[in-house]
């Protein structure tokens, strides 16, 4: 079941309706029982693989708590799990990834703590490359095996003819964000945060639908209060989930989907390609990408909203950005945060000179390269981004010491030329990222700059509409945020006859005429362009 | 309230007014009037935007009281269901540009009479095989060859036979050349169904007797509740483009859900309808149906964790793998065993398909292709009497060359094949040219034959192919018939 399907649009109302007709306990098991159902309806093998992981790491945080001296475990080392805060406390914002603090428990037993922590990080980190990684790296050594071959005569016929199997098995949907939500978890009890005693509410935090996939990755400090107190089910919640999820819906399928058909063709050739070709085949990926992954964030985060909990944002306008810095803090913002927190800091991040951190920030970005998948140009993905930041931190430096170029980088000349040269940036290693490897990503790029060549996929792109879509989106999307947040100005003009007369000035109201009418537009044109054929989302194979 | 209340008890003239609040006292249209307002704007916004992009438009068909359907004139038409085609139908229903019923002094023209597979809607203009002959012909007779398409989808051979009398001989065509698609003979004599494009005449020959054509069946139609429904939204069939995107679906309800079918009826004969509601409403069973069904087509349809398959997925790769090189090694077998072996069974299937069919004469496949050789035999007359040439070709079919799950299955065990050998022995016998364009495919590899077919509908490549057949023999008869 996917977010964009007919069945989750049945799925979600259903859930939706128990979870507000419960309370306690039964609304609880109902959202862990729901997201199992969503997860399994996939695969059900691997609900039992999610099951177990949770019941492991949930022990093991249980059992890292307990090696605390009692005056640790009784301290409310985090401010996420006090018992009488409220979810209101923290949903107010969205939530912001905070700096993890310095380890602040002592332990009775010290090393049994860490032996448990290191199994833990063990099982998670060593699942994910099992399912992720296993098949790469048995196929690099065969190729290693077979190059070093010839240089030893004796056994040159045993180690050419070595044929190493390969692993049958399909990636887990989802694994590398539970993974991570799971090294998040044990790392921070192991620090000292409190560990969530209830396990169903550990189960919910684990599997979670709206966020289960494709995240955004939770944090759990900033998860469970909001799941034990839930916003309440006011008109601007619903309004703004509702909201949310159509604009998601609009993006992935009458976006996102039509242009990876436009584009495909190119990222599937070694044939050169023409230049202006090669730059719409770029773009349209990044768009792509964008509208697919923001896309799926946006219907999980709406959907999240109807169930009271407000997830942390995971996109910010990214391709806005004037450096490659920026655009990392607003792309997949909460993969960013974790890769700060749990590899750019442990790696020492930027404490021990300038050259150390430009080692670390090369090494966090390649490790996001390898993240998204166990290829060689994924790792050359993350290496572009590693250095396209340490140029950046260098360029800062260079600023530094020239006023005067700083100045004229910041004019709107300079933030106009900035965000062009980052997005042409962005764009060309994306197309990397998008060639099924390094020699269709070099094709690419080769086409990119023959400056020669006819656009052939103009006409595709014209026809499919997806321009005037485009545009669609954007009037849909300024509307229903203005909807939502100019609603007395609206009512001035356009009443909702349910509206009561003696209700309070600004109070809203989710059947508003004009509001349903947008639904109405974004539906028929979600229909009108989505291809016949679903299309799965770009991150659910990461 | 409170307030309100508070208020009343002050006011007493105005205590209903004031109990009650404002909205409540508005009659229930105006309280429906902005939404419904709304909408329609929302609607028109997208309609707006639909034509802009280019979005939306499959509906291509209006009805017709005599032969059933017929195109729309001056339409656009955006196909996207197989391959993706930009498309103008004009004014006299044609694709082609600038045909004028007088035919340009000099010009040979040919007519082409078909259904979807002659049509080509899924395919551009220029890469339908109408355009390609069109070309090739002028360029080897040496002359201007003009060609019609006057194909329409899901025409029977009775329906190509009225709309050849009613506006073909409009245009002074010198050749009309008939495409027999898989079928064509059955449905000359088939029951309407939800699908407009299902609605036809029916042919039927008996013995000693001359064929009868009847257009009993359209005009039934036309008075049934879904008949007149879409009599009644002809204009938002024609010009909507939301209609367009929704037609689809609304045919498919029309099929199978009952709900759908009640609503309609309810809107054709509201009394009717109504009394017949009360009746069955009345019955024990009909409110858990009605619940069931609606349970099915909610909650039931959300696929539910599927234990079945739950075994260790690397071994269910494995035996997939195993079934693929089984399958690899049996196609590797028959690809050996090509050639002459392969000829010879074809040769001998056909031949068998060939008494298999002469032997049930006396049954209703005899009816039908005795209705399909008099309907040809009326053809010939009629082209004749307007001087003009009369050609058969057997069009490819995805069905018999290279099916795929949920294709049209064998009529009464006769498949499109053994159509073809029956049509090309009426032609011979009634001396009218034929032309056999599925042939040369029966020697095609795989890959070959799919890229001839989308899902069931020729490809460029298939336009291309049917061409290819064509072009040498027809200029051949056009020589001859000079």
């Amino acid at each position: 079941m996917i977010f964009s399907s007919v069945q989750y649009l049945i799925f979600l109302p259903v859930v939706v309706f128990l979870y507000w007709r419960l309370n306690g306990l039964p609304r609880l098991i109902l959202t862990v029982v729901a997201s199992y159902v969503f997860y399994m309806s996939w695969l059900p093998i691997y609900g039992v693989l999610l099951a177990l992981m949770t019941v492991v790491n949930w022990a093991l945080s249980i059992g890292i708590e307990n090696c605390r001296t009692p005056e640790q475990s009784a301290e409310k080392s985090s401010a996420a799990l006090q018992p009488g805060q409220t979810a209101a406390d923290s949903t107010a914002e969205p939530s912001k990834p905070k700096s993890k603090p310095k380890l602040v428990a002592k332990y009775d037993h010290p090393k049994l703590a860490k032996a448990m922590l290191l199994v833990g990080l063990l099982l998670n980190v060593g699942a994910l490359c099992y399912y992720k990684y296993i098949n790469f790296v048995i196929e690099n050594i065969s190729a290693a095996v077979h190059a070093v071959a010839p240089l030893i005569p004796q056994y040159k016929a045993q180690l050419s003819g070595l044929q190493l199997p390969l692993v049958e098995a399909l990636l887990p949907l989802g694994i590398s964000f539970f993974v991570f939500e799971f090294v998040h978890y044990l790392s921070d009890v192991y620090k000292g945060d409190k560990a969530v005693r209830s396990f169903f509410e550990f189960a919910a935090f684990a599997v979670f639908f709206p966020s289960q996939i494709a995240g955004p990755i939770k944090r759990y400090q900033d998860f469970i209060p909001k799941l034990r107190n839930p916003l309440p089910l006011t008109n601007p919640l619903m309004i703004e989930g509702t909201s949310l999820f159509m604009q998601g819906l609009f993006k992935k399928a009458a976006l996102a989907d039509p242009i990876a058909a436009i584009i495909a063709k190119p990222y599937a050739t070694l044939d050169p390609l023409s230049c202006p070709d090669a730059w719409i085949a770029a773009f349209g990926f990044v768009i792509q990408v964008y509208c697919d992954f923001s896309g799926y964030t946006d219907m999980g985060r709406g959907s999240a909203l109807l169930l009271g909990i407000r997830l942390p944002i995971n996109f910010d306008l990214p391709l806005l950005s004037t450096d490659i810095s920026v655009f990392w803090r607003k792309w997949h913002m909460s993969l960013g945060s974790w890769l700060r927190d749990y590899v750019y800091i442990p790696l020492g991040g930027s404490r021990a000179g300038i050259w150390n951190q430009h080692r670390n920030l090369f090494i966090t970005m390649v490790v996001c390269g390898i993240w998204h998948g166990a290829t060689w140009h994924y790792i050359l993905f993350g290496a572009t981004q590693g250095i396209g930041l340490i140029v950046h931190r260098e360029w800062c430096r260079v600023l530094e010491g020239a006023p005067k170029l700083k100045q004229a980088c910041a004019s709107q000349i300079g933030t106009v030329l900035a965000i062009l040269f980052n997005t042409v940036f962005v764009v060309l290693t994306y197309s990397i990222f998008r060639s099924p490897d390094i020699p269709h990503g070099l094709n690419l790029w080769a086409g990119a700059f023959s400056f020669q060549g006819a656009a052939t996929l103009i006409e595709p792109l014209c026809k499919s509409g997806v321009l005037v879509i485009g545009a669609a989106y954007f009037i849909f999307w300024q509307t229903t945020e203005y909807l939502r947040h100019h609603q007395s100005a609206i009512d001035k003009f356009i009443k909702a006859p349910a509206q009561k007369e003696n209700q309070a000035p600004g109070q809203v109201v989710f059947l508003n005429p004009l509001r349903l009418a947008t639904y109405t537009a974004a539906a028929i044109l979600i229909v009108a362009s989505k291809p016949l054929e679903a299309v799965p989302f770009v991150y659910f194979q990461f | 309230m409170t307030t309100n209340l508070a208020a009343a008890t002050v006011e007493t003239d105005k205590e209903v007014e004031l109990i009650v609040p404002r909205e409540f006292k508005q009659p229930w249209f105006k309280r429906l009037l902005p939404y419904i307002a709304w909408q329609v704007v929302a609607l028109l916004a997208v309609e707006a935007t639909l034509a802009f992009a280019g979005l939306g438009e499959e509906e291509l068909f209006q009805l017709d009281p005599e032969i059933g359907t017929v195109h729309m004139t001056n339409k656009s038409i955006t196909w996207r269901k197989e391959g993706y085609a930009r498309s103008y139908l004009h004014s006299n229903g044609l694709r082609e540009s600038g045909i004028t019923e007088a035919k340009p002094a000099g010009v040979y023209r040919i007519v082409l009479l078909g259904d979807s597979q002659v049509e080509g809607i899924q395919v551009a203009l220029e890469d339908t095989a109408g355009q390609l002959l069109e070309k090739r012909l002028t360029k080897i007779l040496g002359r201007p060859v003009q060609v019609l398409n006057f194909g329409v989808s899901g025409y029977s051979t009775v329906q190509e036979f009225l709309l050849m009398k009613r506006e073909v001989f409009k245009y002074s065509p010198d050749m009309v050349l008939m495409g027999y698609d898989s079928r064509d003979m059955f449905e000359n004599w088939s029951a309407p169904d939800a699908a407009i494009s299902n609605l036809r005449p029916y042919a039927l020959k008996l013995p000693k007797q001359p064929v009868l054509v009847d257009s009993g069946p359209v005009k039934a139609f036309m008075k049934s509740p879904r008949g007149k429904f879409l009599n009644s939204i002809a204009w938002l069939r024609a010009n909507s483009r939301i209609w367009g995107l929704i037609s689809a679906y609304e045919t498919e309800a029309s099929s199978h859900n009952e709900a759908y079918k009640a609503i309609i009826g309810f809107f054709i004969s509201p009394v009717k309808v109504t009394k017949q509601f009360r009746e069955d409403a009345a019955k024990k069973d009909y409110w858990p149906n009605v619940g069931a069904q609606i349970f099915k087509a909610t909650i039931g349809s959300i696929q539910m964790p599927n234990w079945q398959y739950t075994k260790p997925v690397a071994a269910v790769k494995v035996a997939v793998k195993q079934d693929l090189s089984k399958e690899a090694e049996e196609a590797q077998k028959q690809t050996d065993l090509a050639g002459k072996q392969a000829a010879f069974d074809k040769r001998k299937a056909a031949l068998e398909e060939q008494a298999k069919v002469e032997a049930s004469n006396k049954t209703f496949i005899g009816v039908i292709t005795n209705t399909m050789e008099a309907l040809l035999q009326e053809f010939k007359k009629e082209t004749a009497n307007h001087n003009c040439k009369f050609v058969v070709y057997a069009l490819p079919s995805r069905a018999t060359l290279a099916p795929i799950a949920g294709m049209d299955q064998p009529m009464l065990g006769v498949n499109h094949g053994s159509e073809v050998v029956i049509v090309k022995r009426q032609c011979q016998e009634n001396e009218i040219p034929f032309i056999d364009a599925q042939r040369a495919a029966t020697t095609y590899s795989d890959e070959k034959l799919n890229s001839l077919f989308y899902t069931a509908h020729l490809t460029p490549s298939g336009q291309k192919y049917v061409a290819d057949q064509l072009d040498v023999p027809l200029a051949e008869i056009i020589r001859q018939s000079k």
